[in-house]
């Protein structure tokens, strides 16, 4: 089903919803991510946001057990409802990603109450890749603007209930794909793992984690305790990780199990491109550019496997 | 009640900033209620001449009487806590060393020159050394992690990841992108990225990353459009000693 919207009203629809729930959106605060705003004039609309919306389901330091009295406690992590604006397409798929790995009682309780409104990708830039990677529609809504109006794809109940007052279109569009530059040519890598090719993104590499901690997708964690003198006392804390740190796989006994930069380096990609869809049927990587768009010394792993492709 | 564990503060050259935050109310409140302080110079009379389990040291070795002091201290000690940037690495102190020495010393020092003065380095150099807690000036939080672990007797666990963790995490725009020498991609974090966290860049205080890819970040500063002496200069005002031994033989940038 798809509703319809005036672009005049656009910015009186979102005020509206601010007043009912908690309006996460794009946000410049020097960089942008998604935050909780208080009305339309402050949602940055000009690019994907630097920071990945994924913070909103896995926040840095979230507490999951406490420690009382000996006693562990586990926590709700109920957040108010939310709705989530702004999330382009790749943005959507991202969290749809990681939906099918995280299913632990405070990701769960904040993906329920939270509801995804997507927005079509007017702006995108040289590092964005996204029709490379199948990716597939994911919303309760999704906004497109075409002419003066924003036809608005209702994808859920949920996202149904948030426009019941608007009328519906009488003859559907079709959405279309975000325009690319960039293309990931191919997706078959497995067998290109024990490539020299590699040798040479892995040497630029200065393991400083940017590229995994701006992917949308990378959904490692660590856990640390905060214990009170007493050891009766005290949390449970989950912090993201990296596997681009050597930290990632140490193991008892102080032996880390990926301890060249070049092995880090390809389980990145391998992560993003094979191993994941070995399981899911589909890659990780939405294509949003970021991991690309962060790293200090401009490694451009989706090159690499298009010039495997090519020799 | 089991009785509480002896430590001592002390310092030798140092700026007593890193014994100053220790004083810090919200340090200093948790603290003496955790241990029993038996000196702390600083703030009064040292008469104890007993043993410390714990004696934490701040400064840098730079004068031949510093190295009676420690070696004394570390007698008298269980255990020894290199406290701040300078008993860790040198700190500001050791720039000395990549610089031609009579001058600067007769440009600092141009009347006092019975001063038996000595290549500035951290404690480490000198005497054993249990455990570190560098930064400039130390975490009060992770100065009272630290007694904490030793208490309930788990171990602690310096932090081994680059500074660029904790400031990704925290969302910062990154400052080599604003064509500044940001020290993080070498530097251990564990200062939750405090400089870039407030727009400056990072001198590299908490000492090597041994993760440190030094000839990718040295050709992409240079890329970037930086001089030798640039680098130079940054990178040898905090850890300077610490990151010429990590380095090692390609460290061409510390030459004196
Ligand atoms: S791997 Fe890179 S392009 Fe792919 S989803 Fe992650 S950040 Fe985006
Ligand atoms: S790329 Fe690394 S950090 Fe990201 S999800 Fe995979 S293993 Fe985790
Ligand atoms: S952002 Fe670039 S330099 Fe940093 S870990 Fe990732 S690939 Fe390596
Ligand atoms: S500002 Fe410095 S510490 Fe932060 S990400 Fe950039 S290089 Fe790393
Ligand atoms: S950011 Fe760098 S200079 Fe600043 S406190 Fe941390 S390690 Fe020290």
């Amino acid at each position: 089903m798809q509703k319809i919207l005036p672009k005049k009203e656009f910015p009186e629809f979102i005020d509206s919803l601010i007043k009912k729930y908690e309006v996460v959106a794009p946000v410049k605060s020097p960089n942008s991510k998604f935050q909780k705003i208080s009305s339309f004039d402050e949602i940055y609309f000009d690019s994907i946001t630097q920071v990945p919306a994924k913070i909103q389901f896995l926040p840095e330091d979230e507490t999951l057990l406490e420690f009382k009295n000996k006693k562990a406690v586990e926590t709700k992590g109920e957040i108010k409802k939310t709705i989530l604006f702004g999330l382009r397409k790749c943005d959507l798929n991202a969290i749809q990603i990681v939906d099918k790995v995280m299913y632990d009682q405070q990701y769960l309780a904040k993906r329920k109450n939270t509801v995804l409104i997507g927005l079509f990708c007017e702006n995108p830039d040289e590092y964005c890749f996204c029709n490379s990677m199948q990716l597939q529609d994911y919303h309760d809504l999704f906004f497109y603007l075409k002419g003066e109006n924003y036809y608005i794809d209702v994808g859920s109940k949920i996202g149904g209930a948030l426009v019941k007052n608007l009328s519906s279109v009488k003859k559907e569009i079709k959405i279309p794909n975000p325009a690319n530059f960039k293309k990931l040519e191919n997706l078959e890598i497995g067998e290109n793992y024990k490539d020299k090719i590699w040798e040479g993104d892995a040497d630029k590499c200065l393991s400083c984690s940017a590229c995994t901690v701006y992917c949308p997708t990378c959904n490692c964690f660590d856990i640390k305790d905060d214990l009170d003198l007493d050891l009766k006392n005290g949390e449970r804390k989950r912090c993201q990780a990296s596997c681009q740190l050597k930290s990632f796989s140490r193991v008892a006994g102080g032996k880390s199990y990926r301890d060249s930069r070049l092995s880090r380096f390809k389980h990145f990609v391998y992560h993003k491109i094979s191993y994941y869809k070995k399981i899911y049927n589909r890659p990780m990587c939405v294509g949003c550019g970021r991991c690309l768009r962060v790293c200090p010394t401009k490694i451009d792993w989706v090159e690499t496997i298009n010039k495997i492709s090519k020799s | 009640m089991k009785e509480k564990i002896k430590v001592g503060f002390y310092g030798v050259s140092g700026c007593s900033g890193c014994l100053l935050t220790v004083l810090y109310e919200d340090c200093f409140k948790e603290l003496v209620k955790m241990v029993d302080i038996k000196s702390f110079p600083f703030i009064k009379e040292d008469s104890y001449k007993g043993k410390f389990d714990y004696c934490f040291i701040e400064g840098t070795v730079c004068f031949d009487e510093d190295i009676v002091t420690i070696n004394e201290l570390r007698k008298r000690s269980d255990k020894v806590v290199a406290l701040g940037s300078c008993a860790c690495f040198g700190c500001v102190p050791s720039i000395r060393n990549f610089h031609n020495q009579e001058k600067i010393m007769s440009f600092v020092y141009p009347k006092y020159n019975h001063l038996k003065e000595v290549d500035p380095t951290p404690i480490g150099d000198h005497i054993k050394v249990d455990y570190y807690l560098p930064q400039c000036p130390p975490d009060k939080k992770e100065i009272l992690e630290f007694v904490k672990c030793i208490l309930t007797g788990r171990e602690f666990k310096s932090y081994t990841s680059p500074v660029c963790f904790e400031c990704r995490k925290k969302g910062n725009p990154c400052l080599l992108e604003e064509g500044k020498i940001c020290l993080g991609p070498i530097t251990n974090g564990g200062c939750g990225a405090l400089c870039p966290s407030n727009d400056t860049t990072c001198y590299g205080c908490r000492g090597p990353c041994k993760d440190a890819n030094y000839e990718a970040f040295f050709k992409m500063l240079k890329e970037m459009g930086h001089t030798n002496k640039e680098i130079k200069d940054k990178l040898e005002t905090f850890a300077g000693l610490a990151f010429k031994e990590e380095e090692g033989e390609s460290s061409k940038w510390l030459e004196r």
